[in-house]
């Protein structure tokens, strides 16, 4: 249950921020070269460390995003020790670690769709917005759909690192999600077959996933 | 007939919009690891400061020596000597069978593939328990050899890319590789690898940097402090150095720096790597 809200919360931001973001690293700005540098960063990062840094981010008493949210006058939360408010919290941050990737993803596809396409667009006399909707969009479905399906799966999957740093499961069993609890089922509270019968139901949801991409997959070409 | 690239038409609007947009997306990428630097430099009276000080005053560069003794050198030995096992061992793996695959024949070639790409679909998480009991049988807990070897059979992909860049490359090669006496070892060793370099590269990369911060799977086998590798030893101490807010940031700088290296040099093959490989770890 935890899993799920967490991978419907951090899915959408982390599929299509990406997708914005890579159109404007695109787009032959100045500078462009200095911003996929910074951009990139988190991707050389690991789960660990930054779930190590996060918690502290997160703090009450002393950490950055309650400065920065009490510079629009919300009162300081403690993000971490709350039941409403840990999974966005933890969504905030495998977006954060998510977005790059996503990123270099989006860029490959941008790069290989045809200069003539958004010329012949031009000549129709269409503007930015139009050449999006009409030539990027249709032409990126595939990859969307494949950065869809990989970060529905990475989410399932990988949310293990930062919840076991940062929070444990808790508070309350509120971040309890699914790879956490096959781990403390099996490694911490010795219940190989519980455990294993749980790693079972996940492998299905992964292979439904896995397979939902293999038939859709020849549907979402769009040209 | 020479025609200019037209740059494309966009309002200076459009364009100040986007850099706007760029720069708000940036400084949240950037802002952990502003965060994490300037915690680590600051004395510890200023750690615990609410607003926090960006600006440590003064420097304290002592954090890092220290925050390294506490780290231990040997955690970074550990994390190094595992990802150079992975790397080689996965790659001679991978490779190898990746050739197999490619140039041999073989009675049941298609089946076996077909079950070697089949694993591909099950992810670690599933079948770590059974994989941990396996170790655990062989009496291999908490050692390095049951640490390293299953993650050198995980490389279905590996043997999958590079069967896909062996392909490629023409059977004549091969063939008068043989006429000059060759044999598969040879080839494979003087001709598939070398001409193979991308793929390689690209590969290594990804996984070295999926070994240097692998943490379930170490966390799993690996009990006695001695064979610890860093991320074990990060994620213990963010759960007791809370009154050290200081070293422990410094420790995870420590811990991120041989990757950032690599990343400052090769940003490029991480990209290929990961467009390559469609993911990492």
């Amino acid at each position: 249950m935890n899993s799920l809200t967490f991978v419907v919360g951090a899915v959408p931001a982390s599929v299509l921020l990406p997708l914005l973001l890579a159109v404007m690293l695109n787009a032959g700005l100045r500078g462009t070269a200095f911003f996929r540098s910074l951009y990139f960063l988190p991707i050389v990062t690991s789960g660990v460390a930054a779930a190590t840094v996060f918690k502290w981010i997160y703090a009450k008493q002393f950490g950055p995003l309650n400065q920065l949210v009490g510079l629009v006058g919300i009162p300081r939360q403690d993000w971490l020790f709350d039941e409403r408010l840990v999974i966005p919290a933890l969504v905030l941050m495998a977006v954060w670690h998510r977005v790059p990737l996503n990123i270099i993803f989006y860029l490959a596809a941008l790069q290989s769709v045809p200069r003539s396409l958004y010329e012949a667009a031009e000549i129709d006399g269409a503007g930015s917005w139009a050449k999006f909707r009409y030539v990027t969009w249709p032409m990126v479905t595939p990859t969307t759909f494949f950065v869809l399906i990989i970060t529905v799966i990475a989410m399932l999957l990988g949310a293990f690192d930062i919840v076991n740093v940062m929070t444990q499961g808790g508070p309350l069993e509120a971040s309890n999600v699914f790879v956490f609890n096959i781990w403390r089922t099996a490694f911490i509270y010795f219940q190989y077959g519980y455990a294993s019968a749980m790693a079972y139901i996940l492998f299905l949801v992964v292979l439904g996933f896995t397979a939902l991409q293999w038939v859709l997959q020849r549907h979402w070409v769009h040209y | 007939m020479a025609v200019a690239v037209a740059a494309p038409r966009r309002s200076r609007r459009g364009e100040a919009l986007m850099y706007l947009v760029l720069a708000v997306g940036a400084f949240f990428m950037v802002m952990p690891f502003v965060y994490m630097l300037s915690t680590s430099l600051k004395p510890p009276t200023q750690v615990y400061m609410y607003p926090p000080q960006w600006i440590p005053r003064p420097f304290v560069w002592a954090n890092y020596p220290e925050a390294l003794a506490r780290l231990t050198p040997r955690a970074f030995l550990n994390s190094a000597f595992f990802t150079l096992a992975v790397v080689l061992g996965q790659g001679a793996v991978t490779t190898m069978g990746g050739y197999g695959f490619a140039r041999l024949r073989f009675p049941g070639k298609h089946l076996v593939f077909l079950a070697y790409l089949g694993t591909m679909m099950i992810p670690f998480q599933v079948t770590m328990i059974p994989t941990f009991v396996v170790v655990a049988r062989l009496g291999w807990q908490d050692t390095y050899q049951g640490l390293i070897l299953p993650i050198l059979a995980g490389g279905a992909f590996g043997t999958f890319l590079f069967r896909q860049a062996f392909v490629t490359i023409p059977e004549e090669l091969a063939d008068a590789a043989t006429v000059d006496g060759a044999n598969h070892l040879g080839i494979f060793w003087r001709i598939y690898l070398p001409l193979s370099k991308p793929a390689l590269t690209a590969y290594g990369v990804i996984t070295s940097l999926a070994a240097w911060n692998m943490y379930l799977w170490p966390l799993i086998v690996i009990q006695s402090k001695e064979l610890r590798p860093l991320t074990l030893v990060i994620a213990q101490f963010s759960g007791q150095m809370n009154a050290e807010l200081h070293l422990l940031m410094a420790a995870v700088a420590l811990c991120l720096t041989p990757m950032f290296v690599l990343y400052v040099f090769g940003q490029r093959f991480f990209v290929e790597g990961i467009t390559m490989t469609g993911l990492k770890g």
